[in-house]
């Protein structure tokens, strides 16, 4: 099931050509990210919003990484049991 | 040689690279939660039976299994720009027909058509992990039918001397360019594919369809006329429409989404330089019947003040109060080019261009609708939802999501 969250979260990251999350933390929880599904860019106003869709290898969750503010944000997490 | 890449159930392949639980399954891609229809399966769920333009419950009835997705369109126009941007790395000569449809002419390339076929293929995969199939022809028309050849990931080429035979191995009614009703009216007449219309002959088409005549004799040969169009040509209108989040009744609500259309078009015709001296506003009641209406009005305008004013008029002498309203569409016509007119000697207040410009500026550093008219905030939709066939990566027929 889908939940749409938009909760600021701490993120572990990578900065290299674009930043790449490595871990994020979940109810005071680390969840590491083992595998980057998707990635893509949505602009808002004058702000770069980095977007991925990452597994911890049973859910998929979607961070943002908000290239104006540096924040970045669990959008929503997808446990993949219902429709 | 021309070259058409076309992405394979694009926006299915997409939510399925994206989220693996997805992956294997049959989904339908809808366009919101509400009022809305499959805008695209994936090859699971066409297999299972659901089809484009279904309702969700008649594609849930069709396949239980089928799990609906919302649409994702700033992830489909992020992709679609992307491999725009890569085609156009290879030849200048790209035209993006759709948002999952391109055409290249690949004739002054140094690598031959296949090579390039093959590399588009790869990177398109090694990068969004979706898969395109890509048809080579001499022209448009023969690329286009060539890429349905061997969907999904296909590759088909056809040569010049091969044309003729290539296209009469469709039926009429699959060759691009000819829709329903065309292809009823040949159906009446015992012609079902290009050998019966090139018997038909030249003179005999040009009689009954005038100029398309002399253009469907040409398909039927595997000619076609028009070339890979790299630069946009200059549009003859902007508009949109917005299919309702619930039936309309009262003047008032219908008044907000006028607003909010209106605004739309101005904000577009404002980014991209245009005013206009037509309005056509189209209403959708809840049976499927549309009716619009069009009007030419004495001077040309960018504004949403003008434009919706007139938008509402045209409302008023359309609507009758009985009607639930389903879809409210707002289009600018007869367009010119490099001239944005946002007030003129008739406006009682004079500062309209001073108000657009600060609206533009603040939306353009915080983002599309941060700054509205406060009646599109009794809206319950707001904004683009749906991707036009017209979208493009840029130019004017650029959306924003």
């Amino acid at each position: 099931m889908l939940l749409n969250l938009h909760e600021r979260v701490r993120v572990g990251a990578v900065f290299d050509s674009s930043p790449k999350p490595v871990w994020f933390s979940l109810s005071g929880e680390k969840v590491v990210v083992k595998e980057i599904c998707y990635r893509w860019k949505e602009r808002s106003g004058s702000d770069i919003i980095h977007k991925y869709t990452v597994t911890d290898g049973f859910n998929v969750f979607e961070l943002s990484f908000s290239a104006m503010d540096a924040c970045w944000y669990l959008e929503a997490m997808d446990e993949g049991d219902g429709k | 040689m021309i070259l058409c890449m076309d992405m394979d159930a694009f926006f299915a392949s997409v939510e399925q690279a994206a989220n693996p639980h997805l992956r294997g399954k049959p989904i339908a891609v809808i366009g919101a939660r509400e009022r809305t229809v499959v805008v695209t399966s994936s090859y699971e769920a066409r297999a299972l039976g659901v089809k484009t333009g279904m309702s969700k419950y008649e594609a849930m009835k069709a396949c239980p299994s089928v799990q609906l997705v919302c649409a994702s369109n700033r992830v489909y126009t992020h992709v679609s720009s992307e491999i725009i941007k890569y085609l156009r790395t290879i030849t200048p000569e790209v035209e993006a027909y759709s948002i999952d449809e391109a055409f290249l002419n690949v004739s002054k390339c140094e690598s031959d058509p296949t090579s390039i076929a093959y590399m588009i293929k790869s990177h398109v995969k090694r990068s969004f992990n979706v898969t395109c199939s890509v048809g080579v022809g001499p022209n448009k028309l023969i690329a286009k039918m060539a890429s349905g050849i061997h969907k999904p990931d296909g590759f088909y080429m056809v040569e010049s001397d091969e044309m003729a035979d290539f296209m009469d191995s469709f039926e009429l009614g699959d060759i691009w360019g000819i829709g329903r009703r065309l292809n009823e009216r040949f159906r009446n007449l015992g012609i079902f594919n290009t050998a019966d219309l090139r018997q038909l002959g030249e003179e005999r088409l040009a009689e009954m369809f005038g100029i398309n005549g002399n253009r469907l004799y040409m398909m039927a040969h595997g000619k076609y006329p028009d070339g890979v169009e790299n630069e946009e040509l200059p549009v003859k209108s902007i508009g949109h429409s917005m299919t309702l989040p619930h039936n309309i009744r009262t003047r008032e609500e219908a008044a907000g989404y006028l607003l909010q259309l209106s605004e739309m078009v101005s904000a577009r015709a404002r980014k991209n330089g245009y005013s206009g001296k037509t309005l056509h506003v189209t209403i959708r009641d809840t049976e499927m019947g549309t009716i619009g209406k069009r009007r030419t009005f004495g001077f040309f305008t960018a504004a949403t003040h003008h434009i919706y004013d007139i938008a509402l008029s045209i409302f008023d002498e359309l609507w009758d109060c009985e009607i639930s309203i389903r879809l409210l569409g707002v289009s600018l016509g007869s367009l010119v080019p490099g001239c944005v007119m946002l007030s003129n000697i008739m406006d009682d207040f004079q500062n309209w261009p001073e108000i657009y410009d600060t609206i533009d500026k603040i939306n353009n550093k915080y983002g599309k609708e941060a700054v509205s008219f406060a009646t599109v905030l009794n809206c319950k939709r707001r904004g683009a939802k749906t991707i036009s066939p017209a979208w493009r990566p840029d130019g004017t027929r650029n959306v924003e999501f």
